[in-house]
């Protein structure tokens, strides 16, 4: 068995499930490792995790039969359809605000804390811009960014935004957003 | 995790944003400034993604280049680790290949996302390390 073997196996079984279309293919994979394989499967609608998570459990078992184990996870493409207005303020004074995420048909409220020191530091680099652009606008913009990001990660640290619906904006989650450009110094 | 460990974790960390910092060009530079930020941002990746994989997954041994990135492949996904994969291809040209240029459009977009990629994996990890320093004190 070859982690390609693997992948032909996976493609078998979501395809008589019908399941195959909703699989990014791209995103996908499938390693070897020492100690097995590692199949990490990516869908395009979320409200399908569960039937894809019984299809590779069959092919766990298959290869399992054989002697060979395979650990895997089945995650969604999430993308963020909005972005709230902050509904609180915390004691802290850290601000939260609310987030609507979408995976196919599966839908996540989510909620982003937005730390004092973020918030200053979002003032600071607004003031010295000088552009005239209204603050929550910006932090909104901020919090889509940072969530993106968030979502983009997948492998075994994938976040998933129905486990845990919280997430902090901090000052140095800011640095790298804000960043991006200064790579490169002109 | 031992104090050790932890030291190691921290000193990857440093090594990562010191070598991030080396890892820049302008207008003036030359291609051999070039080569050596492609090169120097590669290694703060291979820094940062150790000391991430220690922290995250107490991944501790001496890690050879294949096997980091086969880890990151499984813990980050394929995006990040196929970024990982032309990062290295790019350190490899730079320091390796009389025959390759370095094209400063392309050399820019690496260095700008490696650097975001190296900042966020040097976060994750000290989140992770004070996650635990609390767990400790309790």
């Amino acid at each position: 068995m070859t982690a390609v073997e693997l992948g032909k196996l996976t493609r078998e079984g979501f395809s008589a499930a019908g399941l195959w279309d909703i699989v990014d293919e791209h995103k996908s994979q499938f390693l070897e490792f020492p100690d097995g394989f590692f199949a990490e499967i990516v869908l395009k609608d979320g409200s399908k995790i569960p039937e894809a998570e019984l299809v590779e459990s069959d092919v766990r078992q298959s290869l399992r039969r054989q002697g060979t184990d395979l650990s895997f996870i089945v995650r969604s493409i999430w993308r963020v359809d909005e972005v709230g207005d902050h509904t609180r303020v915390l004691t802290d004074f850290s601000t939260v605000y609310p987030a609507k995420l979408v995976s196919g048909n599966l839908n996540a409220e989510v909620e982003v804390v937005v730390t004092l020191l973020a918030r200053d530091r979002i003032k600071r680099e607004l003031r010295e811009s000088g552009k005239k652009v209204v603050e929550g606008t910006v932090v909104k913009e901020k919090v889509k960014e940072f969530l993106e990001l968030q979502l983009s990660l997948g492998g075994e640290s994938y976040w998933d935004p129905l486990r845990d619906s919280k997430r902090e904006l901090n000052d140095s989650a800011l640095l790298y957003l804000s960043m991006d450009r200064t790579v490169v110094k002109h | 995790m031992s104090d050790e460990s932890e030291q190691r974790i921290r000193d990857h960390v440093r090594l990562a944003k010191g070598l991030l910092k080396t890892a820049v060009i302008d207008s003036q530079s030359s291609e051999f400034d070039e080569r050596n930020a492609l090169s120097r941002a590669y290694y703060a990746m291979f820094h940062a993604s150790c000391a991430w994989l220690a922290a995250k997954f107490g991944v501790l041994g001496k890690l050879r280049h294949g096997d980091l990135l086969d880890e990151m492949h499984r813990r980050r996904g394929k995006e990040f680790g196929d970024f990982l994969r032309d990062v290295r291809g790019m350190r490899e040209a730079a320091d390796y290949r009389e025959d390759w240029t370095p094209r400063r459009l392309v050399s820019e977009d690496r260095l700008r996302k490696t650097k975001t990629q190296v900042l966020v994996l040097c976060q994750e990890t000290a989140v992770e390390l004070h996650r635990r320093e609390l767990h400790d004190r309790r």
